[in-house]
C-alpha cells in the first residue's frame, strides 16, 4: 500500500479533480495508521508507519485544497493526529510539519487553524536548529493567510536576523519578503542587501536579487531616491548574474514614469546625478549591465541637468568607450548614448574622434554604431528627427503590412518574378505535384526551390515577428521593433501596458493611524521579547530596544489596518481565481452551440448506420413508409441537422417546404410555421439556448394541438411537450401522460394549470434517461383533456428519439484518454459452439451470430 | 529524493545513488560542490541546505556525511529520519557498522538502500522485511555459489581437493 501511494501522489499532483472520490478511504487508512492497527514492524521509534502517515497527509492536502466539503471529511483524523503526535521525536515533528501544512492548506477551519499556529509556535521557538528552520518555513507559508501569526514571533524573527547561520538568515529573509509592505519595505530590503553582501552562492543571490528588485519596483513611487539607490546597489550587487528582465524593467519604470511629471523629472535628474558621480569615482568595478543601464539613462536623459554641458557626460563616456573592461556589447551602448548626446559645440572633435576610431572596428555592431554616430553628429536636423529628445515614450508608427516594399514587389513582378503564395497553399501545390509526379528524382528540383522561396519571402515578415515577439509588451510589438531597429536593437522596446499594472493601489494610511500600531506593537513586542529570551542568553537592554526598534520598523503595517493591505492582496486573487472559473462557466455555454455541429455530424453519420431512423423525428407520421422519401432526406439532413441548432426558422424554411411537400397538404403550411415560431418562444429560457431537435407535432385535433422537441442538455435530454389549446374555450384538467419502455422517463414541470386559457400553451418538461439502449426510442404519450361542457377526451401521440440524441461528445485530453485507456476497451470474449445441424457449420454460426449482434 | 551521497571527512565519496539520470560530469561536478559547502559547514549549523533549486538534506555519523537531494516541497524532517533509518538498518546488518564496513562491503551497502529506497522513495519501511530481505539474498548468493564449484568441471586433482576444502569452509561459515 505505501508503494502505491507514492504513484497516487504523483497522479494527484496533476489531477486532484479526479481523485476526490477517494478521500474517505484515504481518510480512513489514515485512521487507522494514527490509532495503531498497523504491525509493530511499522513504527519507527514507537510512531506507527511514520512515512505513510506523511504521504497521507501530503495527498489529503492535494485533494483538499480549496474544497470545502472534502476537507470537511479531514478536519477530524487532522486533529487526532496533532493530537497523537507528542512533541518527543524529530519523526513527530515531521509528521506535525506536515499536518500544519494540510491544515493550512485545505478549506479553513478555525480552531484547527488555531492549534497549527500553537504548533508554529512551538517550531519557531525551538532550541534546535532544525526545527526553527522548518518553523520559518511553516510560517513563511503561513504568513500570507494569517500575518498576525508573524507579530506575534517579531521578536524570534529578529534573533534570527542576526543568526550566524545563512540558512536560517535567507528563510527569515524569504519570511520578511512575504509581509513586505509600503511602510515597512525600507527596512526590509536594507535588510536583503547587507545579507546580498556577504552571501556568496550564486544561486541564492540571483533569487534574492530578483526579489529586491521586485520590491523596490513595487514601491518606487514612495522614496524616489531610496528608489534609484537601491536599484543601483543591485546593479552593482547583483553583478552580471542577474536576470535580464530587472534593468529592462527598471529602465520602463524609469522611462514611462508615473503619474506626476514633476517627480518624473526628479527621479530622472536623481538618477543622471547619481551616475555622473558614479561614473566620476573608480568606473572599472562596475558591471557590464549596470554600465549598459547608466549609458541609456545619460543618453535619454542628461539633458534635464541644466547646469553644465553635455561635453562632461560625453568625455566620461569615452572614458569608459577606452577602458579595456568594457565588453563590446556596452560599447554599443556607449555609442548609441553619445549619438543622442552630441548636439554641436566642442563635444564634435571629441565625437568625431570616437567615430574614426571605431569605424574601423573589427566588431559590425560597433561599426555600425559609429557609422551612425559620425553622420547623425554632423546632420542635427536628421539627429532631431531620428532621435527626437524626450520622446521615447512615444509609439513609432510601424507599417506592418511593408507597404514600403510595393514598389520593389511589383518591379520584380514586372520582371517576371512568380507571385507570392501564402505557405499552405505552396504545401498543397507541392502535395499535388507529389501525387502526379511518379519519378522520385524529379521532385528535388521543386522542393528545393520552393523550401528556398519559402525562406527569401518570408523573410521580411519573420523577421518583424521575432523582433516583435523580444519586446516587451505583445500589443507594442510591431511598434517596439521598428523602434529597435532604428535605434539600438531590442533595448528601446517600452510597451505602455507593462509594469504600471502591477503597481498596488496605495491607500494613504494615515500617520497618526500608523503610529498606535506601532506602540502597540512595542508593547507586544516587550511581552513577546520576554517570552523568546527563555531559550536564548539574554541581550542586554540596550540590545534588546535595538531589537524592538527594528522590530517595530519591520512589522508596521502589519498590525490590524495594514495587515488589511495584506489580506487584500491575497484576496484579489482568489476573486481573480473565483471570477475566471466563472468566466470559464460563461464562455462554456456559448460553445455548446459550437458543439452541436459536430453532434449534428455524428448525427449525419449515425443516420446512415440507422437506416435514417432519425427521420422520424422530424417527421413522425408523414414519412413512415414512403421509401422514395427516405433518399431524398438522406441528402437534406445535413443542413436540416445544422438549421434544428439555429433559431432562425427563415433560413430553414426551403428545406422544410421541400418536405413537408411531399407529405403535407400546402395550404397547412405556412400557419405551420408560424405556429412552430411561436412555440420556440414558449421554449424555457434555460433551455432555449441549447441546441435542441425541431419542434414537431404530434397530434392535433379541433381543440388542442400537441408538439415536442428535445433539448439536448449537457447532462441529459429534456423532452419538451407544448400543449396549446387552439379552440376558443378553456381547456380543463389536462393529463399528459409520457412512458417508454426503453427510456426512464422523469416529470421536471407538468402542465402548470388545471384550465388552459384559450389560444395559449402550456409547457412541459421531462427529463429522458436511457433504460437500455437501442436504435431508437419510442415514446408513446397520451393527453387527456375536458372542454368546459363536455366530456373528457383523449388522444394518443407517440414520439420518435434517435439513440444520437443521448449520446454526448467526450471531452478529453490526451493524457485523460491515455489514462483511460484500458477502460474503453470493451473486449468481450466468447466461446462458440459451431451449429452442427448445417451443412456448412462455420458459415450457418456466422449468420446467426451477424444476425443476432446486427452487425451491418 | 534526486539523489543521496556517502562522503568522508576527508571529503572522500564512500557510496552514491542517483534517481535521477544525470551525466557523469555532471554527478562529478555536483557531487564536489555539495562536499565542499557540506564540509565546510559547522556542526551547530541547520542540516538543512538550499543549494541551486535543491534542497539538501544532511547528517553527520562519526566520520561519515549522509547526504541526500530533494525538492523544494518535500518534508525535510522526513528526509533526516530515512537517513537514520538507512544507518540503523547498516548497523543491525554489520553490527555497529564504521566506514570500513562501508568501504569493503559497499555492494551490501547499496542492496540494503535498494531495499529501502526505491526510485528515490522510503519503499520498506519495516527493518525487519529489509534485513530478512538482504539475508535471503546472501543465502542465495552462498547457495549459488556452492552449485557452482559443484558443477564445474574438475581439472586435476589438485583442484578438486582445493575446492572440496573451500567447501567445507563455506558448510562451516553457514552453519
Amino acid at each position: 500500500m505505501s508503494a502505491s501511494l507514492h504513484i497516487y501522489l504523483q497522479l494527484i499532483q496533476e489531477n486532484p479533480e479526479g481523485y476526490k472520490d477517494l478521500v474517505p478511504s484515504f481518510v480512513t487508512i489514515l485512521t487507522q495508521v494514527v490509532g495503531g492497527k498497523l504491525p509493530m514492524d511499522f513504527n519507527y521509534h514507537s510512531v506507527p508507519a511514520p512515512w505513510l502517515q506523511i504521504h497521507l497527509l501530503r495527498i489529503l492536502s492535494l485533494l483538499g485544497k480549496n474544497d470545502q466539503s472534502t476537507s470537511e471529511i479531514m478536519y477530524d483524523i487532522l486533529d487526532e493526529s496533532l493530537r497523537r503526535a507528542e512533541m518527543n521525536h524529530n519523526i513527530t515533528y515531521a509528521i506535525l510539519y506536515e499536518c500544519v501544512k494540510c491544515i493550512y492548506t485545505i478549506y479553513p477551519k478555525s480552531d484547527l487553524l488555531e492549534k497549527a499556529a500553537k504548533c508554529i509556535g512551538n517550531f519557531v521557538l525551538s532550541a534546535k536548529i532544525n526545527l526553527k528552520y522548518l518553523g520559518l518555513k511553516a510560517l513563511t507559508y503561513v504568513v500570507q493567510q494569517d500575518p498576525k501569526l508573524a507579530l506575534q514571533h517579531q521578536m524570534t524573527i529578529i534573533e534570527c536576523l542576526d543568526h550566524p547561520d545563512l540558512i536560517i538568515k535567507r528563510e527569515t529573509l524569504e519570511l520578511l519578503f512575504r509581509i513586505t509592505n509600503d511602510q515597512n519595505v525600507t527596512v526590509i530590503v536594507e535588510k536583503m542587501l547587507d545579507f546580498l553582501r556577504i552571501s556568496k552562492d550564486d544561486h541564492t543571490s540571483m533569487d534574492l536579487v530578483g526579489k529586491v528588485a521586485e520590491l523596490a519596483e513595487k514601491y518606487p513611487y514612495k522614496y524616489n531616491e531610496w528608489f534609484i539607490e537601491t536599484m543601483n546597489t543591485i546593479f552593482s550587487l547583483g553583478g552580471d548574474l542577474l536576470q535580464p528582465d530587472i534593468p529592462h524593467s527598471f529602465l520602463k519604470l524609469l522611462s514611462e514614469g508615473f503619474d506626476s511629471v514633476e517627480e518624473d523629472k526628479k527621479l530622472r535628474l536623481f538618477a543622471v546625478n547619481s551616475y555622473i558621480s558614479l561614473l566620476q569615482g573608480d568606473s572599472s568595478k562596475l558591471p557590464q549591465r549596470f554600465l549598459q543601464v547608466i549609458c541609456w539613462v545619460l543618453g535619454e536623459y542628461s539633458h534635464l541637468r541644466e547646469d553644465d554641458e553635455p561635453d562632461v557626460v560625453l568625455r566620461l563616456l569615452a572614458k569608459l568607450l577606452d577602458m579595456k573592461s568594457s565588453s563590446s556589447e556596452t560599447k554599443c551602448w556607449i555609442l548609441m548614448a553619445m549619438t543622442k548626446l552630441c548636439s554641436g559645440g566642442a563635444a564634435l572633435t571629441l565625437v568625431h574622434d570616437v567615430s574614426e576610431t571605431y569605424s574601423s572596428s573589427l566588431d559590425t555592431m560597433l561599426r555600425q554604431r559609429a557609422h551612425e554616430l559620425q553622420i547623425l553628429s554632423q546632420d542635427s536636423d536628421l539627429q532631431a528627427k531620428v532621435l527626437p529628445r524626450s520622446a521615447s515614450m512615444e509609439p513609432v508608427e510601424v507599417d506592418s503590412s511593408l507597404s514600403f516594399l510595393d514598389g520593389f514587389v511589383s518591379e520584380a513582378l514586372a520582371a517576371g518574378a512568380a507571385p507570392y503564395k501564402p505557405p499552405h497553399q505552396r504545401q498543397e501545390e507541392l502535395c499535388r505535384l507529389k501525387a502526379l509526379n511518379l519519378e522520385p528524382y524529379g521532385l528535388s528540383l521543386p522542393i528545393g526551390m520552393s523550401s528556398c522561396s519559402i525562406t527569401d519571402r518570408q523573410s521580411p515578415t519573420l523577421l518583424s515577428i521575432s523582433s516583435g515577439l523580444s519586446g516587451d509588451s505583445n500589443d507594442f510589438s510591431h511598434k517596439g521593433s521598428s523602434k529597435a531597429l532604428k535605434l539600438d536593437g531590442v533595448k528601446r522596446t517600452w510597451g505602455r501596458g507593462g509594469y504600471l499594472a502591477q503597481k498596488e493601489p496605495t491607500e494613504g494610511v494615515p500617520q497618526i493611524e500608523a503610529a498606535s500600531p506601532v506602540r502597540s506593537l512595542n508593547q507586544r513586542g516587550d511581552t513577546d521579547g520576554s517570552n523568546s529570551q527563555t531559550p536564548t542568553p539574554t541581550p542586554t537592554p540596550e540590545c534588546d530596544q535595538e531589537k524592538q526598534q527594528l522590530a517595530s520598523s519591520l512589522f508596521v503595517g502589519l498590525a490590524s489596518q495594514s495587515s488589511v493591505s495584506l489580506m487584500g492582496k491575497f484576496e484579489p486573487t482568489s476573486q481573480r481565481f473565483r471570477r475566471k472559473t466563472k468566466a470559464s462557466g460563461s464562455t462554456e455555454q456559448p460553445t455548446n452551440p459550437l458543439v452541436s455541429p459536430s453532434d449534428g455530424a455524428d448525427n449525419l453519420l449515425c443516420e446512415n448506420l440507422l437506416d435514417s431512423s432519425d427521420l422520424d423525428v422530424s417527421l413522425p407520421e408523414q414519412t413512415q413508409g414512403v421509401p422514395q422519401d427516405l433518399t431524398a432526406t438522406n441528402g437534406s439532413c445535413n443542413p436540416e441537422e445544422e438549421l434544428a441548432d439555429t433559431d432562425t426558422k427563415g433560413v430553414n424554411t426551403p428545406i422544410i417546404r421541400d418536405e413537408r411537400v411531399t407529405a403535407e397538404p400546402p395550404p397547412h403550411k405556412d400557419p405551420d410555421r408560424s405556429k412552430y415560431l411561436c412555440l420556440t418562444s414558449h421554449l424555457p429560457a434555460e433551455l432555449s439556448a441549447l441546441s435542441r431537435s425541431k419542434i414537431t407535432p404530434l397530434c392535433s385535433n379541433q381543440s388542442l394541438d400537441v408538439s415536442a422537441c428535445h433539448v439536448q442538455k449537457e447532462d441529459s435530454v429534456v423532452l419538451v411537450v407544448f400543449v396549446s389549446n387552439c379552440s376558443d374555450s378553456f381547456l380543463q384538467q389536462i393529463r399528459l401522460q409520457v412512458n417508454s419502455e426503453e427510456l426512464e422517463v422523469s416529470c421536471v414541470c407538468d402542465c402548470p394549470s388545471e384550465e388552459l386559457k384559450s389560444h395559449s400553451v402550456a409547457v412541459c418538461q421531462y427529463f429522458l434517461s436511457v433504460r437500455r439502449p437501442s436504435a431508437h426510442f419510442d415514446l408513446s404519450a397520451a393527453v387527456s383533456w375536458q372542454l368546459p361542457a363536455g366530456s373528457p377526451q383523449t388522444a394518443q401521440f407517440s414520439y420518435k428519439l434517435p439513440l444520437t440524441s443521448f449520446i454526448r461528445a467526450l471531452r478529453l485530453s490526451t493524457e485523460e484518454y491515455g489514462a483511460m485507456w484500458l477502460d474503453y476497451s470493451h473486449d468481450t470474449k466468447q466461446n462458440l459452439t459451431l451449429l452442427d445441424d448445417d451443412q456448412d457449420p462455420l458459415t450457418a454460426t456466422l449468420d446467426v451470430l451477424k444476425r443476432k449482434i446486427q452487425l451491418h | 529524493m534526486q539523489f543521496m551521497l556517502l562522503f568522508s571527512r576527508q571529503g572522500k565519496l564512500r557510496l552514491q545513488k542517483w534517481y535521477v539520470p544525470l551525466s557523469d560530469k555532471e554527478r562529478k561536478k555536483i557531487s564536489r560542490d555539495l562536499v565542499q559547502t557540506i564540509l565546510a559547514r559547522k556542526p551547530k549549523m541547520c542540516s538543512f541546505l538550499e543549494w541551486r533549486d535543491l534542497k539538501i538534506v544532511y547528517k553527520r555519523y562519526a566520520s561519515l556525511y549522509f547526504c541526500c537531494a530533494v525538492e523544494d516541497q518535500d518534508n525535510e524532517l522526513i528526509t533526516l529520519e530515512i537517513i537514520h533509518r538507512y544507518v540503523e538498518l547498516l548497523d543491525k546488518y554489520f553490527g555497529s557498522v564504521c566506514e570500513l564496513d562501508i568501504i569493503f562491503n559497499f555492494e551490501k551497502a547499496y542492496f540494503i538502500l535498494d531495499e529501502f529506497l526505491l526510485g528515490g522513495e522510503a519503499q520498506e519501511t519495516s527493518k525487519k522485511n529489509v534485513l530478512k530481505a538482504i539475508e535471503q539474498a546472501d543465502l542465495l548468493q552462498e547457495f549459488k555459489c556452492r552449485k557452482h564449484f559443484c558443477f564445474s568441471p574438475a581439472g586435476s586433482r589438485g583442484t578438486t581437493e582445493r575446492l572440496g576444502r573451500n567447501w567445507a569452509d563455506i558448510e562451516r561459515l553457514a552453519a
